[in-house]
């Protein structure tokens, strides 16, 4: 019980790590500000668990890093969505909304 | 193909090697400080903004974990951070790691050499197409002794012609010959075969042809194959010599071709093959029961051996119907046609014995695991502390038996390619001496396989060595190691049991195989110790052809007998010499249904089969074959036209019972002579053993005049107070006087002879005894160590029970008390298992019962005396401690 709501957990956080990348390419503390702002600040997370999320994201060849300049000029590793990551979005957002409108209907009865 | 590039970008990753680190640490900085100057802005202090970012960031070091997993990375590097740690443990304590890669190389080395036998032997195929195709057909006659006789020119034409069940059939018969003619003469061994051969074994000629149908009718036989080997060395694999001829036994052969190498598998040592024939119709209908070659036959695809075998039912059945006179003596006889795979035929008699030995090395291998595993065991106590620390410091008891395996497949496969070494070794060794208890096959080599095994057999050591620490491991609170500290009272008492029920599990295999190798030991002696009836002391005998064109008249092979008989007499320094046609105990010897004047057989009467030898006069005194009534062969028979017979005590029991045999007529093979022309019982001698080792039926003898036919290769035997060399070398030359083209074979001393016929069981109580004795050495090594080990954890014990009045004797006599205790339930566990499995050796023995008493019991003595003796020697050397250094020891 406890490692679904886990599993789900991180699978939000990797969906929406996806989509503010959908808008190009930018660093871990570019990612977080974005989903703060976006959520209003309404999502509690530990902001290091972003990295390891990242990592993985990674490894599964959904985005690629490289490194370069941030906007106050210090060394920061930037994330870009590959074309992979593209369509595990979209498989995802389908999947997600999906989900919520089934959650939602179990839930309006 | 996804996996592949996630690989590739994980070993991106793991190349970059260090830098993994201080990119993540440069990544996460960045965050952090963008935080905390964010919090600086919002107002914060310096000091609270750092405080408010680390906790929204969370704790970096497990991220930082987190991010290494995802990678992958942490299993890697774990497992090579056990190893390495292993190495250095293992390096620091050497006398460990020694005893330890030791005993398992040992023990895998020797288990490793055994299956390379058994999977040659046993389990890898003829190399042949379709070789569980091949079966051989032979008559048996279980109920005279002979369940395993060989077949005949009309059994092959029969089933050839009458069954459909073969696609092959073929007659093979042993061959030998002098080969001369264009190089040095040669003698050479091979085999006598009918075209279908070489088809039904399922080979193709390297070079030219094989024999065609004509070549089985005699006087167009005379075409050879030459085998590879012979092919190699004699003809430098000169491929211009088919067509050519050779001359063998003076006549001249056409060489068809050169057989293939993989027919060396089954028959290694043939250089030569030439055509089986026989003149048409000259076979009478019982030939069918006059048994020399071997019949191989080739089923149909498809075809079982159930279905060969009624077929050749039909044809006995059909045999039978024709001969009712003889139908009643079949049945007597016990006969069947026995149809049988020809690997299973090959290897019936070994299978047994393999299985014995590769149980018996399998014991030796749990006996060894198990002091390895006490060894390992007391290396875990002594670490307790070390472990408690570590899980105090958050390693998880995971990490800690993970460790302990690593260490331990470590160490075992260390100790693989140690054994490995060794059974290459073992191999080499067996191949040279222990060829004999084998099969015919080509030398043995350590293969792909055997090294499995190897590496097999030393991971599954290393599960069970690791298995016992780890079980402790996780039986106990570890951190209250920590509480009883460097000062622990009795270490673990728990694991003394466990090392001690150990401990009475290999004193009981080793029990059971010191029974196995005492029954085998025992056996052999009585073997070696029975009464052959032969003494081949200071007897020396060497085997001569006749194979001149000129010895095809019977006169001149009688005339040469008796010439060399006579010179060799008449040299000095001799003191009997004898000719006979068979070499005891090694050649092949005829055997046949005998008749006397009036012999009237009664239907049910079970009369085993007589073998037939022919002997000249002195052959007796020669071999010491004591004369116990009438006489033997004169040197005047002839002469005299005297036609004599000798029989054996056997014979007269046999076939005179409480009547004088002296006078009267016998005749083998009767009916094809007329009765006046029988031999007349001229001796009773003592019995003599004729039959090879394996073979002993105890059959009754009878010995015809060597001079009343022409067998053209016989053996003289000469007895001598000379070196046999000596004998050999002047006999040759009295042979070489008279026809230079005579070669002079399998000469030598007899005893050495007839005791190299013991070669294959000696080999089988030799390896089983080796076995037995590293199980003694090992599992007394076991007992000393548990012992050790107990009082070394209670030397406080010890130096309290001293210090408060306890005498030396008192200590000893109550350690002793325990080793008695464990080595009891031991030899008992042991003997009722020894008993339980006796029945393995069963056929292998000779003369002695697989449950005799004594045996068990001096075994059982002896392995008491040798466990209490390694229990006693620490328990001695802890009594003699002062208290006070016991009492301070920990």
């Amino acid at each position: 019980m406890k490692k679904d709501r886990k599993d789900l957990l991180q699978g939000t956080l990797d969906l929406l790590i996806l989509r503010t990348l959908q808008r190009g390419k930018q660093h871990g503390w570019g990612i977080s500000q974005i989903i703060g702002l976006r959520s209003k600040e309404a999502l509690n997370i530990k902001e290091g668990s972003l990295y390891p999320a990242l990592h993985r994201l990674e490894r599964q060849g959904w985005i690629e890093s490289d490194w370069g300049l941030s906007e106050n000029n210090r060394k920061a590793k930037f994330y870009k969505l590959t074309r992979a990551g593209s369509r595990q979005l979209e498989e995802e957002t389908a999947y997600w909304e999906e989900f919520v409108s089934a959650v939602s209907l179990v839930l309006q009865v | 193909m996804i996996w592949f590039k996630q690989w590739l970008r994980k070993f991106g990753y793991l190349n970059r090697g260090g830098r993994f680190d201080d990119d993540l640490s440069e990544e996460m900085r960045l965050h952090l400080d963008m935080m905390v100057d964010e919090n600086i802005a919002a107002g914060m202090t310096k000091e609270e903004a750092r405080k408010a970012a680390s906790k929204r960031f969370g704790n970096v070091e497990y991220f930082r974990e987190d991010c290494r997993e995802s990678w992958g990375l942490r299993v890697v590097e774990s497992l090579m951070r056990d190893i390495c740690l292993s190495i250095r443990l293992l390096k620091k304590s050497k006398g460990f790691t020694l005893a330890v890669v030791a005993t398992l190389a040992l023990c895998i080395g020797g288990n490793a050499s055994i299956f390379t036998i058994l999977n040659n032997v046993l389990l890898r195929p003829l190399p042949f197409p379709e070789s569980e195709r091949i079966v051989t057909i032979h008559n048996s006659y279980p109920k005279i002794g002979q369940p395993n006789a060989a077949s005949n020119v009309p059994m092959y034409l029969d089933f050839r012609d009458e069954t459909s069940a073969f696609s092959g059939l073929a007659l093979v018969d042993e061959f030998e010959g002098n080969v001369g003619g264009d190089r040095y003469p040669e003698r050479v061994f091979g085999f006598s075969v009918t075209p279908g051969f070489f088809s039904t074994i399922g080979v193709n000629p390297l070079v030219g042809t094989f024999f065609s149908e004509e070549n089985s009718v005699q006087g167009q036989h005379r075409v050879a194959v030459l085998s590879h080997k012979y092919w190699e060395s004699r003809y430098s694999s000169d491929h211009g010599i088919v067509g050519q001829s050779i001359r063998i036994d003076e006549e001249l052969y056409e060489v068809r071709g050169v057989a293939p190498r993989s027919l060396e598998a089954l028959y290694p040592s043939a250089q030569i093959y030439v055509a089986y024939s026989w003149n048409p119709g000259s076979f009478a209908p019982l030939d069918r029961h006059s048994n020399d070659p071997q019949l191989l036959g080739r089923l149909k695809r498809g075809v079982s051996i159930e279905v060969a075998k009624a077929q050749v039912d039909v044809r006995d059945q059909a045999f039978s119907d024709s001969m009712p006179e003889f139908r009643q003596d079949l049945i007597n006889a016990g006969h069947e046609t026995i149809v049988i795979g020809l690997q299973e035929r090959r290897t019936t008699s070994v299978r047994g014995v393999l299985f014995l030995l590769q149980a018996g090395g399998m014991f030796v291998w749990l006996i060894g695991c198990v002091n390895v595993s006490n060894l390992a065991l007391t290396r875990a106590n002594a670490r307790q502390w070390e472990f408690a620390l570590r899980t105090v410091l958050g390693a998880r008891r995971l990490d800690i038996g993970r460790q302990l395996y690593a260490e331990s497949v470590l160490l075992s496969i260390l100790g693989a390619f140690v054994g490995v070494a060794l059974g290459v070794l073992g191999i080499g060794l067996i191949n040279r001496y222990a060829m004999a208890m084998l099969p015919p096959m080509p030398p043995l080599s350590f293969d792909v396989g055997s090294t499995v095994f190897a590496i097999g057999l030393a991971l599954l050591s290393g599960l069970l060595i690791a298995t016992l620490p780890a079980i402790r491991l996780f039986s106990r609170k570890l951190v209250s190691a920590l509480g009883e500290g460097a000062r622990s009272v009795s270490t673990g008492r728990t694991s003394n049991r466990i090392s001690s029920s150990l401990v009475c599990g290999q004193i009981a295999l080793a029990l059971i195989l010191l029974v196995g190798a005492g029954l085998l030991t025992r056996s052999f002696a009585k073997l070696v110790a029975r009464d052959v009836g032969i003494d081949p002391e200071n007897v020396t005998t060497l085997r001569i052809p006749l194979t001149g064109a000129s010895y095809r008249d019977n006169a001149n092979v009688v005339a040469f007998k008796r010439e060399i008989l006579e010179s060799i007499r008449a040299l000095p320094g001799i003191e009997s010499v004898g000719i006979g046609t068979n070499i005891p105990m090694s050649s092949d010897i005829d055997s046949g249904v005998i008749s006397y004047t009036g012999f009237e057989k009664k239907p049910d009467d079970m009369l085993p089969v007589t073998l037939n030898t022919r002997v000249s006069p002195g052959y007796f005194e020669t071999l010491g074959i004591e004369l116990l009534k009438g006489e033997t062969f004169g040197p005047f028979d002839a002469a005299q036209s005297r036609k004599g017979v000798v029989i054996d005590q056997h014979l007269a029991d046999l076939y005179f019972p409480g009547v004088d045999p002296i006078g009267k007529k016998m005749i083998s093979q009767y009916g094809r002579t007329d009765e006046e022309n029988w031999p007349t019982i001229i001796g009773i001698v003592e019995n003599a053993q004729h039959e090879r080792v394996d073979e002993i039926s105890g059959s009754p003898t009878a010995y015809y005049s060597l001079f009343d036919a022409g067998q053209r290769t016989f053996s003289v035997f000469v007895k001598s107070e000379m070196d046999p060399d000596q004998v050999v070398s002047t006999i040759r030359g009295l042979v070489a006087e008279r026809d230079s083209e005579i070669p002079v074979f399998m000469s030598g001393s007899l005893s050495e002879y007839l005791d190299e016929t013991l070669n294959g069981r000696r080999m089988v109580m030799l390896l089983i005894s080796i076995a037995a004795a590293i199980a003694l050495l090992l599992s007394s090594i076991g007992v000393y160590g548990v012992t050790a080990y107990g009082i070394g954890s209670q030397r406080k014990e010890i130096g309290t029970r001293l210090a408060i009045g306890a005498s030396r004797g008192e200590i000893v006599v109550h350690f002793l008390k325990r080793a008695l205790g464990k080595t009891l339930v031991g030899l008992a566990l042991g003997l009722v298992g020894a008993v339980a499995l006796s029945r393995f050796v069963e056929s292998m023995l000779y003369g002695i019962e697989a449950t005799e008493l004594s045996v068990y019991l001096s075994i059982a003595v002896l392995l008491f005396a040798v466990s209490m003796l390694a229990s006693y020697l620490p328990v001695l050397g802890a009594s003699r401690v002062s208290p006070m250094t016991a009492l301070r020891a920990e």
